[in-house]
């Protein structure tokens, strides 16, 4: 049975039924799919916003329905619209075309709005129009959801994009479709209560209606332009006689329902000639019935006919007939003449080929259609010259609608004797020359020709199919083109030009030349530039053009966002081709920058041209060769095109926080000749960053350090950044007082100028009398080292510079009076330099006494000398492991300090393992492994394997189950060898069960937990529980992964490869596992069938990782290793291998 | 300057631009002896200026003074000025001679945002935003220094004002609170509104003082009080203008206050806010164009007048002093000096 026939059926039991039906269709397992690209979800932020899968949808659909007026008000509302706007005209429609049925309408915008409507209805023909002037949305949007509106992406991804895919027995079903017939079946049900009430008002029954009244239901906006008799729903009974028979308002209902008089003949002839339009509609049938059944009737429709033929003969310039139909006739011959007259301003738009299809449907009156045809088939072509230019579309569509439609209608039996005339009137309008008559005329000729697919009307233009386009449409719209250039502004030709030209694509190829002229020629800023800049480009791209004309790119690429979808590739087709040919040259010449080529000229013509070199210089294989031969080029005075180049690339390496490419952009800037200022402060910043760095892992030391930083200080004598570095060397060197010393000076240069820094040196130091006169080497260090600790909050993470290159070069002695000491109070500062000072006294010691004599010198509580003990202390691990421990152990409170001590100890490798046996290191293990500088999971898989060695198993687990889930994921294979020695498989379930519940089920991982869960389990003997796990992973909605590359990958390429392929294989990779265990789970339970399938599947994901060999080797497959599918897979598997 | 309108005006004129004095950067100023000092609390610029205006028509840019941060708060005790700059210090100038002021000593404010000033005795109160209210001793000036700080418990302060020896201060997010300065320390004598309103400014108009603060799903109002019966609200005065940003008393209860480039007149105690005119100047000769805010007051030819004019608005009012017959307003990068026409409200004493 089709879904249609079902759901039909469904309906047959009320809303209810048709309700349940569509919530088994949402509900579905097999239906829960949802679209998505593998890296979906891979940021956590994208959580919240997780797709709704088609079962939680529908739910939330009827749980978020809550109209906001009560049943009562929206009948008051209903009755309004009835009562308060009847009008007599509408009385008298009701005595032809009676009241008899509600309607509800189900739009599919927006939530889902529906419209009620009061209509006559024809049960047997399903035809139907308005009756009375209720026709008001009765449920909106806001009735859709209570207070939360943000789950409206379901329901736009259900009726609006391919999101979801859902499915009846095999066939696939419209989302659009689905979404309002929820809606209808949802409606329909909360009306089936309103109607109830409804029936029971008095001012409802005595509203004129016939009866039986019908209840209907329209969800065909779905279905657009098809018809929608089918879909109409009569979704309860009818109010009928039986019905009421026990009502209160029995005899209202009855005084309501008795069939109004009759009209007389002339008012009924007007009232049915209104429908001369709609010939779908109730009315229309009558009309022809009332028409061919009364002569005189139909002499007076055929006389406004010809009447109407007349005036638009006289409207296209043409000259009067010489006898007009009623001229010469006395007024005393019609007996009413005045409904003529009425009729004639009644019907004074309808069409001519409206006439003629009425005439041609009354199968006796074949003379007069005749007659009415040829003479609508004489008139003459329209004189478009005369007619406003705003006009000219319109009509010229009708002058040709006229004529062609008149044509189809005539029947087909009498479509010969028109022949001459028709083909005369074609000829008459080939020699219109106005363009957008010829265009329009072209393309009724290729319907005519080929049928309404050739040039089909679409709401904006037209679709033409360009097998029929012919060239006398080219034509027209190319003299279009010429002749927009021509005349001043006119919205209504543009948009009918480019939606012609958008409609040729590349057949419109000569119009090229006079649209180039068109960009070239128009002033800026005005509408028509606007409209030229915006819609242009996509004709252009259309047309072939290979490279954006100069005004596009800047327009298009003068904005920030825009949607210009088509614009990446064509803009950087050329360039691509620029950039492979020059790749070629410079292989052979290895010179090639300074050779111009025709590359050169591209690189100076848009953003996307020079991104595609840069790209593709850093990406190239030979990378450091066009570098080196692009900075030679730039060594001596180069074009600016080529500087340009560089700084680009330059600009790639310099990023805004990382510095790890900055040697790049020393190497490239630094012998760049005559450097523009924004380059010379990347250089700059650059050398500063290296020079950090160098000194911070001492890289450079003693006197290359000293040198390197006076080589620095000569070129940036200005730079705040590098008297702090003096400082650094000389407390490194020389101690505390050189340290001081040096600041001071610093100082003094630094606020020469400024008095609040002075002051502030002076107050925050302690120099009472705030001259420098008194300003001691204590003084200077005291600065010095709240800059350092500035400089290590602000500026460092995991013990390495990480601000980025534009915050390198600041005053750090300011900034830590400002940041540090400022916000001190004065008790507080008082106590911070009575510290500094203890720590300053020790000084002399700490760099003359001996380790033994300074490992007693540690203290109970000043830090800083501590600290400074424990660097050297360090020297000789072993001898003080003690010490060290100790200190660690009495500081381990403050993170800050703890981390200090951890960053010296734990790079000895001797003191690793004393430190893995203390009790406190132990309780802060999980910690240390997340904070330590460097990969966590090098940190963690040391800590583990040296744990291991050490065989505190216990330990390793103890702290996984401290870890957070990216740790243990990234190190679970060291943490199950600590599950596997304790055999504590509960632990390791109930320890990824804790990460699972944090772990996306939407993210790769997700499946190599649980893969992992379930192995865990079925070691603890609890197969059934293992293989309810798989079962559940594989129920999951995993069609994300089916991703496949886009055939040109171009930019992928050059831009950093696809992420969503790298996604991809790692899930295959994990879903393959999953697959493989579970086959060895089925292997011993469920049987060789659903093992053998698993593993199928398992090598068809991921075949590196289950060669035949492996699986003959697992000794899980031992029950099903002589099952005839099994060796025909390893067969297989054999031979593919 | 021929005012453009001059011909057709049916309604009074208020104000006539006699003189602008262009400067680098605009903002809040005060006058002291026949002299501008100018700061900018916003933007780069950094700088203070100083403008001659004994003879208003001829007003003068004298000298500009740089500094490392902007000069927001400026306040003038004796012949000391002081002059807020951002997130450093209150700097001490001297105004012995006031054409050529002498920057002698600072008073740190590392790290803080100093608001407005107002003086108690011996004592600079300063509003410190999120850092509260504080007090600095500047009984000898080059000896200036900061004796209490008092932080509110939420809310920060951005603006005070000083009537006889009490501060009150505007607490965006609580109100208003009273301090008295009692041996050298800040005592929060009072918050007598609590959760009423967020004041947002307060100006001190005759005897009164008025809060412009918005009530909680209310429309802004001004709140009338009595320094010395802090618990009352004399008058609660629904604003159906634009509350002022700058102020000038007038009279009897009536003042006078700018927002943008409208000019507007407040009388709470009447009940009465009504936007006065705006100010504009021609596009391209940068004539002075005043348009009354009443459509209804304009004449026919007016109104044809001032469309076919090419104007544009005034820049914004940052501050407006009377001096005199005249008006001094900083408007955007400008101070313009315009001398009061008979008939305005401005010209009431």
């Amino acid at each position: 049975m089709s879904y249609q026939q079902a759901y039909r059926d469904a309906w047959k039991q009320g809303p209810a039924a048709a309700l349940a039906f569509l919530r088994a269709v949402f509900h579905h397992p097999g239906n829960q799919h949802v679209k998505g690209e593998p890296s979906d979800y891979l940021s956590d932020e994208d959580e919240d916003e997780g797709k709704l899968t088609p079962a939680q949808g529908f739910d939330k659909m009827q749980a978020e329905f809550c109209p906001r007026q009560s049943v009562q008000e929206k009948i008051e509302f209903i009755m309004e619209c009835l009562v308060e706007r009847r009008t007599s005209d509408q009385d008298q429609g009701h005595r032809v075309t009676p009241f008899n049925a509600l309607l509800l309408t189900v739009g599919t915008y927006d939530w889902g709005d529906a419209t009620l409507s009061s209509i006559h209805y024809n049960p047997e023909s399903g035809a139907w129009k308005l009756q009375y002037g209720l026709n008001h949305e009765l449920i909106e949007q806001s009735d859709n959801y209570r207070e939360d509106s943000d789950w409206y992406t379901f329901i736009y991804d259900l009726a609006h994009s391919d999101h979801y895919k859902l499915c009846y027995e095999g066939e696939a079903l419209e989302g659009e479709m689905l979404f309002s017939q929820i809606r209808a079946a949802q409606y329909a049900l909360y009306l089936e209560g309103l109607v109830d009430v409804l029936a029971t008002q008095p001012s409802f029954a005595d509203f004129p209606k016939t009866q039986p009244l019908h209840f209907l239901i329209d969800e065909s906006e779905w279905a657009k332009t098809e018809g929608t008799l089918e879909h109409k729903i009569e979704w309860r009974a009818p109010l009928d006689a039986a019905s009421i028979e026990d009502s209160e308002l029995l005899q209202r209902y009855v005084a309501a329902a008795v069939p109004p008089p009759e009209l007389s003949r002339d008012d009924r002839w007007l009232y049915l000639l209104k429908s001369i339009r709609e010939p779908k509609s109730p009315q229309y049938a009558q009309l022809i019935e009332a028409l061919a059944s009364d002569s005189e009737l139909m002499a007076w429709s055929f006389e406004i006919a010809q009447g109407a033929v007349e005036t638009e003969k006289q409207q296209r310039g043409g000259a009067p007939s010489e006898q007009p139909p009623d001229a010469g006739k006395p007024d005393d011959r019609k007996p009413d003449d005045n409904a003529i007259a009425k009729a004639k301003i009644q019907c004074s738009r309808v069409s001519l080929r409206a006439w003629a299809y009425l005439f041609w449907s009354i199968p006796a009156n074949v003379p007069q259609a005749l007659t009415l045809t040829k003479s609508i088939l004489a008139l003459p072509s329209p004189v478009l010259s005369v007619v406003p230019r705003g006009k000219i579309e319109e009509r010229s569509k009708s002058a040709i609608s006229e004529l062609f439609g008149t044509w189809k209608f005539i029947n087909d039996s009498h479509k010969e004797e028109c022949q001459e005339e028709f083909e005369a009137a074609r000829k008459r309008m080939q020699s219109v020359e106005t363009p957008v008559f010829r265009v329009l005329f072209a393309e009724q000729e290729m319907r005519l020709k080929h049928g309404v697919d050739a040039a089909k009307p679409k709401r904006w233009g037209v679709a033409y199919n360009l097998e029929y386009v012919s060239n006398t449409l080219i034509d027209a719209v190319v003299a279009c083109v010429d002749e927009l250039l021509a005349l001043p502004d006119s919205e209504r030709d543009f948009d009918f030009l480019l939606t012609r030209l958008l409609g040729l694509g590349i057949k419109a190829q000569t119009a090229l030349p006079g649209l180039l002229r068109c960009l070239d020629e128009i002033e800026p800023g005005s509408y028509r530039t606007n409209r030229l800049l915006d819609d242009l480009p996509k004709v252009f791209f259309d047309l072939g053009l290979n490279t954006p004309p100069k005004r596009i790119r800047e327009h298009i690429e003068g904005q920030q966002y825009h949607n210009f979808d088509f614009y990446k590739a064509w803009a950087t087709q050329v360039p691509k081709a620029l950039w492979l040919e020059f790749v070629q040259a410079f292989e052979t010449d290895s010179s090639g920058f300074n050779e111009p080529g025709s590359w050169m000229k591209y690189l100076s013509e848009g953003k996307h041209a020079e991104a595609i070199f840069v790209a593709g210089i850093l990406q190239h294989k030979g990378r450091e060769a066009m570098l080196s031969a692009l900075g030679k080029a730039v060594s001596s005075p180069a074009p600016l095109l080529l500087k340009e180049l560089l700084y680009s690339i330059a600009e790639h390496y310099f990023g805004k926080t990382k510095t790890r490419n900055l040697p790049k952009v020393v190497e490239l800037l630094a012998d760049c000749a005559e450097l523009d200022q924004a380059n010379q402060l990347k250089l700059r910043q650059s050398e500063l960053v290296l020079y950090r760095g160098a000194a911070d892992s001492s890289k450079l030391k003693g006197t290359a350090l000293v040198a390197s930083l006076a080589e620095l200080q000569e070129r940036y004598s200005d730079s705040p950044a590098l008297y702090y570095c003096r400082a650094e060397l000389a407390l490194h060197a020389g101690g505390a007082e050189a340290c001081g010393t040096t600041t001071l000076k610093a100082l003094q240069t630094l606020s020469a100028e400024d008095l609040v820094y002075r002051k502030a040196v002076f107050q925050f130091a302690g120099i009472d009398t705030e001259s420098w006169n008194d300003a001691t080497p204590f003084h200077g260090y005291a600065v010095y080292q709240w800059a350092a600790t500035f400089f290590a909050q602000d500026s460092y993470r995991d013990g390495a510079y990480s601000d980025g290159p534009q915050s390198i070069d600041r005053d750090l002695f300011y900034r830590a009076l400002e940041n540090i000491v400022a916000p001190l109070t004065n008790e507080e500062r008082y106590a911070a330099l009575a510290s500094l000072r203890a720590e300053y006294d020790f000084g002399p010691t700490l760099h003359t006494a001996q380790l033994a004599e300074l490992s007693t010198a540690l203290t109970d509580d000043n830090w800083n000398i501590n600290y400074q003990i424990c660097k050297k202390l360090v020297a000789v691990p072993l001898v003080y492991t003690d010490e060290l421990l100790k200190n660690y152990s009495q500081f381990r409170d403050d993170e800050t300090r703890r981390r200090a001590l951890v960053a010296l100890m734990w790079p000895i490798e001797e003191l690793r393992m004393p430190l893995l046996a203390d009790p406190a290191f132990q309780g802060d293990l999980a910690t240390f492994i997340t904070a330590y500088p460097g990969a966590t999971k090098d940190t963690c898989d040391l800590v583990f394997s040296t744990l291991a060695k050490m065989g505190q198993h216990e330990v390793i687990l103890a702290t996984a189950e401290d870890l957070n889930a990216h740790t243990i994921i990234a190190s679970f294979l060291n943490i199950n060898r600590g599950i596997q020695a304790l055999g504590a498989f509960d632990r390791g379930v109930a320890l990824l069960d804790r990460i699972l519940g944090s772990t996306s089920p939407k993210k790769p991982d997700f499946v190599l937990l649980t893969t992992n869960k379930g192995v865990l389990q079925f070691q603890q003997g609890n197969a059934a529980e293992a293989e309810r796990t798989f079962e559940t992973l594989f129920a999951m909605d995993w069609s994300r992964f089916d991703y496949k590359e886009d055939d040109d990958n171009f930019m992928a390429e050059i831009l950093g490869g696809d992420l969503d392929a790298q996604l991809r294989d790692v899930f295959k990779q994990y879903y393959a596992m999953a697959k493989y265990n579970a086959a060895c789970i089925y292997a011993t339970r469920s049987g060789v069938q659903e093992a053998v399938s698993a593993l199928h599947e398992a090598t068809e994901l991921y075949p590196p990782g289950y060669p035949a060999k492996k699986i003959q080797g697992e000794s899980d497959f031992a029950p099903i290793k002589t099952a005839p599918a099994f060796v025909a897979l390893i067969k297989s598997l054999g031979e593919s291998q | 300057m021929t005012h453009p309108l001059d011909i057709h005006r049916k309604t009074p004129r208020n104000l006539k631009l006699v003189h602008s004095v262009p400067v680098e950067a605009g903002g809040e100023f005060i006058v002291h002896e026949g002299y501008v000092y100018m700061g900018s609390r916003y933007g780069n610029k950094n700088t203070l200026h100083v403008i001659d205006v004994h003879a208003p028509k001829t007003a003068k840019l004298v000298s500009t003074m740089r500094f490392k941060r902007a000069i927001g708060s400026l306040a003038v005790r004796g012949t000391t000025l002081y002059a807020s700059e951002s997130q450093r210090a209150i700097n001490l100038i001297s105004l012995e001679n006031p054409a050529t002021p002498d920057y002698f000593d600072c008073a740190l404010a590392l790290g803080k945002t100093v608001y407005e000033f107002g003086f108690v005795g011996d004592f600079l109160v300063a509003a410190l935003n999120w850092d509260g209210i504080g007090i600095m001793d500047v009984s000898v000036p080059n000896k200036a220094q900061w004796v209490d700080t008092l932080k509110l418990e939420e809310g920060y302060i951005e603006h005070l004002a000083v009537v006889r020896d009490r501060i009150f201060a505007t607490c965006a997010s609580g109100g208003i609170a009273v301090f008295e300065i009692q041996e050298a320390k800040l005592v929060q004598i009072a918050s007598p509104k609590g959760d009423d309103f967020n004041a947002s400014s307060v100006f001190v108009v005759g005897e009164h003082l008025w809060f412009i603060g918005t009530p909680e799903g209310k429309e802004t109002h001004i709140y009338v009080i009595d320094p010395n019966k802090v618990d009352e609200v004399l008058v609660s005065f629904e604003l159906d203008v634009s509350a002022p940003s700058t102020l000038i008393d007038i009279a009897d209860g009536v003042a006078v206050g700018w927002n943008g480039y409208t000019c507007i007149g407040y009388a709470p105690s009447q009940a009465w806010a009504r936007n006065l005119f705006k100010q504009h100047e021609t596009d391209e000769d940068k004539v002075y164009v005043e348009t009354p805010c009443d459509r209804n007051a304009l004449s026919e030819a007016e109104i044809e007048e001032i469309e076919m004019l090419s104007i544009m608005c005034m820049d914004d009012t940052s501050c407006v002093v009377r001096e005199g017959d005249f008006i001094l307003a900083a408007q955007g990068d400008t101070l313009n000096i315009y001398s009061i026409e008979e008939a305005s409200l401005l010209a009431k004493r």
